[in-house]
This record gives structure tokens, sequence and C-alpha cells, in this order.
């Protein structure tokens, strides 16, 4: 099937959202919310594209990150419409999110200096993109969850406090695109959600790894026994790839 | 005695039965229990006029009866067989009405309607021009049948549809004959009910699920909770004839927890269809089976949007997703799934059994059928109305609901809910129906119509419901949780006198965004109150801002209260003032202190001298 965006008519597939049609083909659309790893949210909107079915529809203003390609669409990813949708989006995160670098850069990029709005009280860098709780979902912990509705939500622990589910992973911290996260480690210890982890040293070379939390949920998810995901990674490629030349015989 | 009914014949057969049993000509009282009048203590009443019968040994059926909609009069009695009618019905009155209207069939003056602008009083129901004006195809039902009474619908010619279909249509043929009516959904988008059947039988998927949607959360609105517990079984036949049309053996309806007698009667009603064998296997002896349960809602306004309320049914939390995929593709656990309104099912088993010329007679080329209002706020006649789709709003505010209240000035209604726009004056004669309310700046809705006087400020009405919509947003996307929380900030700003020119165009350029960014219909048009106050009430923003002043004389931060000289110096104002910001000696005038006064309007509302000004 062919979807036009910008003028140029691309082939895609019905598996593929119009994101990943216009990214595969070098548009940049710009998103907070979506992660390579995890199944499209929606929720930032950043990523808003007009779209026209035939030639005689109406223009229909879609998330690209959740629309799938059908052949025959019009795609426009930057409209005078589209740039002032995702500046007043910024502006509007950047009210609530002052301090959250990546928010900055990208206003920035939207002509937006300062926010128009008037700013949160408690400023905040978390922008309730569910990245964090989706990764926590994908990594099968299901630690962490949304408390309270709407303006009023914030990413938090079960009853706010209880990290027991929490296995130390970092998925969440990671992939958090503003870094509202904190998560330190020091030495073998690493501390986030409030919670105090040890993490476990690599077999081979003793560089501190995963978290024993972390080992054990893998064990019991793959069956595999939980000393299989102890290597750093490092060193686990370096085995890789000793076992490959041992393989092919040099 | 619950005997199952075997087939379609035995259906007919106890359908006579039941009808040869009830002598028209029987004495009969109908209280009825909505949730208005049991407030007003209908449940009180009802007990008085069944004692005294008893008391009195006296063959009369007193019969509780499903919502009326004229909630405003209530408690509502009809007696039958002369069918006159009483509102405002007290216990104490029990004893008279026996003597006077069951015995000699005479009317009691006193309890009768009286019109508050003519002053002509009404005898009969369907003489009151609250009633008159309807057409109560829905709500018809509602007065003349026991909710908790199964036979009581099926003499009124209950599930006569689904038995007709069973028997002699297949499912494409119901699905054509509900397009052919031309229905669409009440729930507010008005999508055509017969396509979203023909996309969900056509989906691949198994099983399928039909849903019944009672999250009716509109501040206002409660159409659906007057269906639900003044007939259930017609929902419930709805949502049997959907089932057999799109091949679903499991329904769901998901009615919200703060309306228990909803879920009393819908349980009530549930489990009578089922020990009757109109629910569960092989209905009414056919090869076709279907069962209800019922999935009670824990307050979220959000869950009324389909896959929110999908999500919720599902025990997640409920939150909206993009679509497609629509649920008619893939809904409740993935599966193709119906889901329409409470006023959408009812409508069902009247078009199958009156078939869909009939249907399609009714209503505009476009919108068919009636809509059911609530119609509250400053009108005489607050209450529920069915009216053709086409009816004009100065029909419904004027003719059916009597005008405005205490002789003041329309000047808006709005229309569809929280997220409907204020439509004016000049708007009074649109003939409403989905397309033609959309065009004007507002919305159908589930059908809420606020109606606002001039005393109403409509900057502050903006503010409250973008406040309302605020509090509701699930905060899932960014426009609608972020956008939502500004322009609650800039109408507060314009509320409280802190605002400027900049502020106004500040909020003409947000509420676009919202519309066209957000991700369901909540954030979609929540902006409507904001920008349909702007276009036609934009001299009483520029008042607020340019003038500081309200001109409605609602928004604290820009009125003051002063004394004129009509003061007697009765001191009533003084002792009830909570700030002790008025002084004045007896008989002499009296002077509020601006610095103490919080506005909060006690002096005016006691003043008997019209001494105390607004401004």
């Amino acid at each position: 099937m062919i979807v036009n965006i910008n003028g140029r008519d691309l082939l895609a597939s019905p598996e593929e959202t119009l994101l990943q049609v216009a990214r595969r083909n070098g548009i940049a659309i710009p998103t907070l919310c979506e992660h390579a790893g995890l199944e499209p949210w929606g929720g930032c909107r950043l990523c808003v594209v007009e779209m026209t079915r035939g030639t005689a529809g109406p223009t229909r203003i879609v998330p690209s990150c959740l629309q799938p390609a059908e052949d025959g669409l019009r795609v426009e990813t930057h409209t005078a419409r589209i740039l002032r949708i995702r500046a007043v989006l910024l502006d509007l995160l950047l009210a609530r999110a002052p301090e959250a670098r990546r928010i900055q850069e990208l206003a920035l990029a939207h002509g937006v200096k300062s926010t128009s709005f008037v700013p949160r009280v408690d400023p905040d860098k978390c922008i309730l993109c569910n990245i964090c709780v989706r990764a926590c979902a994908a990594v099968g912990a299901d630690a962490l969850g949304t408390a309270g509705r709407g303006a009023a939500g914030r990413i938090a622990l079960p009853f706010g406090d209880d990290a027991s589910a929490c296995v130390g992973c970092g998925a969440c911290a990671l992939s958090c695109p503003t870094g509202a996260i904190e998560m330190t480690d020091r030495g073998s210890e690493r501390r986030i959600w409030g919670r105090t982890f040890q993490r476990l040293p690599c077999p081979a070379c003793g560089a501190p790894t995963l978290t024993r939390e972390h080992a054990a949920h893998l064990a019991g998810r793959s069956g595999l026994p939980s000393e299989s995901f102890g290597m750093c990674e490092r060193c686990r490629r370096e085995q890789a790839s000793r076992q490959f030349l041992d393989l092919v015989g040099k | 005695m619950t005997r199952r009914i075997t087939d379609a014949a035995h259906l007919e057969r106890l359908r006579a039965e039941l009808q040869a049993a009830r002598d028209p000509a029987r004495k009969a009282i109908a209280v009825c229990a909505g949730t208005g009048c049991v407030a007003y203590g209908s449940r009180r009443l009802a007990a008085a006029f069944r004692d005294a019968v008893t008391a009195r040994k006296l063959d009369v059926e007193v019969r509780a009866t499903g919502c009326h909609g004229f909630c405003e009069r209530g408690p509502l009695v009809v007696v039958f067989p002369s069918r006159i009618f009483y509102q405002r019905v007290q216990p104490g009155d029990v004893e008279e009405i026996l003597d006077r209207t069951v015995a000699q069939g005479e009317a009691i003056d006193r309890l009768l309607y009286a019109d508050p602008t003519t002053g002509r009083k009404y005898v009969h129901e369907d003489e009151v021009p609250f009633y008159a004006h309807q057409h109560r195809l829905i709500l018809g039902f509602n007065g003349k049948i026991d909710p908790e009474s199964l036979d009581d619908y099926i003499a009124n010619g209950g599930y006569r549809a689904l038995a007709r279909t069973l028997t002699s249509l297949l499912p494409e043929q119901v699905i054509e004959t509900v397009t052919k009516a031309g229905l669409r959904g009440r729930g507010g988008a008005g999508f055509p009910t017969g396509r979203k059947w023909a996309l969900c039988r056509q989906a691949i998927g198994n099983p399928k699920y039909v849903v019944c949607n009672a999250d009716e959360g509109d501040p206002g609105a409660f159409m659906d909770r007057s269906v639900l517990e003044g007939n259930p079984h017609g929902v419930i036949e709805g949502m049997i004839l959907g089932a057999y049309a799109i091949g679903a053996r499991e329904g769901y309806v998901y009615v919200r927890n703060e309306y228990p007698l909803a879920v009393e009667r819908l349980s009530l009603a549930v489990a009578a269809a089922r020990a009757r064998g109109l629910l569960g296997n092989n209905i009414l002896g056919r090869d076709f089976s279907f069962d209800i349960q019922i999935t009670r809602g824990a307050g979220a306004f959000v869950c009324g949007e389909e896959t929110a309320l999908i999500g919720s049914v599902e025990g997640n939390r409920g939150q909206p997703r993009f679509r497609p995929p629509y649920p008619a593709q893939s809904g409740l656990w993935g599966k193709p799934t119906v889901i329409n309104n409470v006023e959408t099912w009812a409508n069902v088993p009247l078009i199958l059994d009156r078939g869909a010329d009939w249907y399609a007679g009714i209503g505009t080329a476009g919108s068919k059928g009636t809509k059911i209002f609530s119609l509250v706020g400053k009108v005489n006649n607050t209450g529920l109305v069915e009216v053709p789709m086409g009816a004009t709003l100065r029909h419904i505010v004027f003719e059916i609901g009597g005008g405005i209240r205490d002789g003041r000035a329309f000047k808006a209604v709005q229309t569809g809910g929280p997220s409907g726009g204020c439509l004016p004056a000049e708007k009074l004669d649109l003939q409403i129906d989905f397309e033609s309310l959309t065009a004007a700046g507002s919305m159908m809705g589930s059908g809420g119509m606020i109606v606002m006087d001039d005393r109403t400020c409509m900057v502050d009405v903006a503010r409250y419901f973008i406040d309302f919509l605020l509090e509701e947003s699930c905060g899932k996307c960014v426009p609608c949780r972020e956008g939502l929380t500004q322009l609650s900030h800039l109408l507060h700003a314009i509320t409280e006198g802190r605002a400027t020119d900049a502020t106004l165009g500040a909020l003409e350029a947000l509420a676009p965004v919202v519309q066209d960014a957000s991700l369901c219909a909540l954030g979609q048009t929540a902006p409507n109150p904001v920008l349909s106050t702007i276009q036609y009430f934009r001299d009483e923003y520029l008042a607020h801002i340019r003038d500081r002043r309200c001109p409605a004389a609602v928004c604290k931060s820009l009125i003051t209260y002063s004394i004129n000289d009509q003061c007697t110096g009765c001191m009533v104002c003084a002792r009830q003032c909570p700030e002790h910001a008025i002084t004045g000696e007896r008989k002499k005038l009296h002077v509020i202190d601006p610095a103490k006064c919080t506005r909060c309007g006690i002096c005016h509302s006691v003043c008997k001298f019209d001494a105390v000004d607004v401004r």
C-alpha cells in the first residue's frame, strides 16, 4: 500500500503506524511518550499529524504513533496548524515541568523559550507519559502505577510507599524521557523508590551488575538458574565472542 | 408463580391471560416511585395508600410506577380509571383521595396541577402542558407499568418484539430494520446504530459482546436512570435483540454505583427474565442463548467514554484509548463488542415491534425518533422531556418547560452536558438534532438541557464546567490534563478580576488546541462551554476584563453589596450577617462595610424591602 506523507508516496504495510512509516523515510516527528520497546500510548500528542482519507475526505488530526497506515492516506506532518499544536503542548508541558531538559529543548525547537501559562506551584519533572509504568509492566514487576486522576495524578508505588514488588532493575529510571525518577548506584548499592538493593558482582570481572531481586525475577520468569543472568554486559560480549571464535575454530 | 416461557406462542398465551385478568375499569392508584418522587417521600405515601386501602377493605390496587418525568412536582399520583392526576401529594391527602376521587370520581382542586403563568388547573396527566407537548415513546412506559413486575411489562406488549424477531427474522434482517429506521446512538456521538451492529456482526472474533452504557454522569442529566428505574425490561429486551443481531451470548450493563435504585430494579428484572427463560439458554425455545451481567461503575465521569468503560469492565484503570480499533472490531477483552447507551437500547424493541417505517416517520431527515432531554435550571417545569427530533429549543423551554421561573428573562440554554455549548435567545428556534446542535457550537450529548436566566453569569458558567471537566479528566493526554488546568487558570483570572485583554486571547488560542489534540471526546468537547460563551456573550467577558464588572452580579470578586434608601431599619440583615459587616440603628438606614463583607448574599436574600443592591 502507498501512504503519501508530505507529498511523497511511501510504501507501507498495514501493520505499520504512520510514525513508523515516517521515521523509516527520514521524516522526523517529535514524541515524548513513545518508546521503541513499548506499545504506543498516545498521551503526549506531540506526534499528531493531519490526515485525509482519499481526495475529498475531511482532514483529521490523529496521533501518528497509533494511526495505522492505510492505502491512499494523505498525511502532513509539519503544517502550520500542527506546529502550532506542538508549540502549545510544549508550552503547557513547560508550565508543568520547567526543569525537564528534554522539554526545554523540544520547546525551544518549537519557538517556545519560556511558558506563557501559569507555572505549576510544585514543579515536577514528571510529565505523566507513563513510560515508567509501562516499562515496569513489560519487565513483569508491575510495581508502579498512576495514583489519583487527571491533573492530580502522579506516578506512585502501591499505597504510595510499598516498593516490595520493585526488583530494582532501573527500567523506569533509564527509560524516563525527563529524568524524573531518581536512581543512584554507589558501588554495589542501588537506591531507587526509597529502597536499597544489592547488585550482584559479575562472576567474570566482579563489577556490580543487576540486583539480586532482578536476577531472581528473571530466573522465575525464564525458568533458568539465576546465575545465568549475573554476568556484566562487557564480560558477556567477551564470552560470546570467545565462544564464536571457538566455534569457527580459530 | 414463575414458569419458564417455552416458546413464542406460550408468551402470547400468557400475555392474553394477563390482559384478560386486568379490568380496565378496576380502581387503581399509581404512585410514582422514581428517585425524585422517592426523595419527596413517595414510598411513605404509597405505604399510606396501602394501609388505608387495607383498613377500609377496598378493592383498589396501589401500584408503584417508574418516573413520570415531572419530578419537580412530586410525589405524583394518578388515580385510575378516571386518570385524575395529582401532584405534591402528602400522606395527609390519602383519606380525602380515597373518599372523593377513588369512591366518587371527583377531582380535588388543591392537588391538581396549576400552570404557574396562567393559573389554569388541569385534571388529567395528558392535558398538563408539560406532558401534552411531549411524544413519550420511551418514557410512556414509565408511568404505566410497575418496573418490578415482568408480568406488567408483558401485559403492556413487552417481549413481543423479541418473540416475533426470534421466530421470523434473521440476524441480518434485524440489523437491516434498525438501519432503515435510522436509529442513532443516544449516548452523544449519534453514530448510526445499525451500522455499528453490522460492523460488529462482520468482525472476526469470538465470543462477541453487547454492552449497555449506563454510566450517565452529566450534571443534571437523569434520563438513563429514569428509564432503567422505570422500565428495565425495555432495556433488557433491546439488548437481547442486539445480541441476536450481532451473534453475542453475553452482555454487560455498566451502571453507576450512584444509582442504587436503578441497580436494584435492573437486578430484579434480569433475575425475573432469567427465571422465565427470556435470558439464559435457548431463549423462547430457540437456538439462541444470551445472558446479562451487571457491572457497577466506581464513579469516574470519563468511564462513560466507551473505550474507558471497556477498560473499567475489564478491571483496569478507566482511561480511554485511541480508536481504531473501534469496539465493534476489538472491544471487551479484545473481542468485537457493541456498546450502546440505555436510551438507544430502549428504542430497539419499539423499532422491531412497530417497524422501521413507523420509526423513520418520526424526527428529521438525519435524526430519527424521539430524544429524551433532562430539562433543568431556571424553567418553571423541570423534569424529563421526550420530544421528536427536530423540536425547537423554544418549544421545549417555553411550551413544555413553561418558561422562565419568577418571570425572569431567558438568557441561555446549555445542551449536551458539561461540555456542551451555551446557546443564546437567538438560537431558540433551532430545530434540535445531532447536526444542528454541533453546527451551533454545542452538541446533543446525552440530552442534558440546563436553562439559565438573566441572573446567570456566562463567564462563571464556563469556569464552572471547565473546573468540572478538569476534575474529571483522566489525565492520560497532555492537552486535556494540562490544557484544562490552564483554561481554568485563565477563567478564574477573569471572574476574579485579574484579567487583561490578553487573557481572552489566550483562552481563544488554547481552546482550539485542546479540541484538536485531545485523545477522547471529553477533551475534544471540553472547550465548548468556553468557546460558545465567548461567541455569544463576548460583551460579558469584556465587562469582566475591562470594567471589572460582572453584569449578572455573580462573580464575588467583582461585585459590591450596598443598602439603598428603601431600607426601613428593620435590622434583619445586620443580625443575619455572619461577618458583622452591617451597622445601623433601628428604623435608620443601614450601611455595609465593604472591607468586612464577604459577598455571601445573605443580606440580599433576607431583605424584604429590596433595599440591598448588588452591583
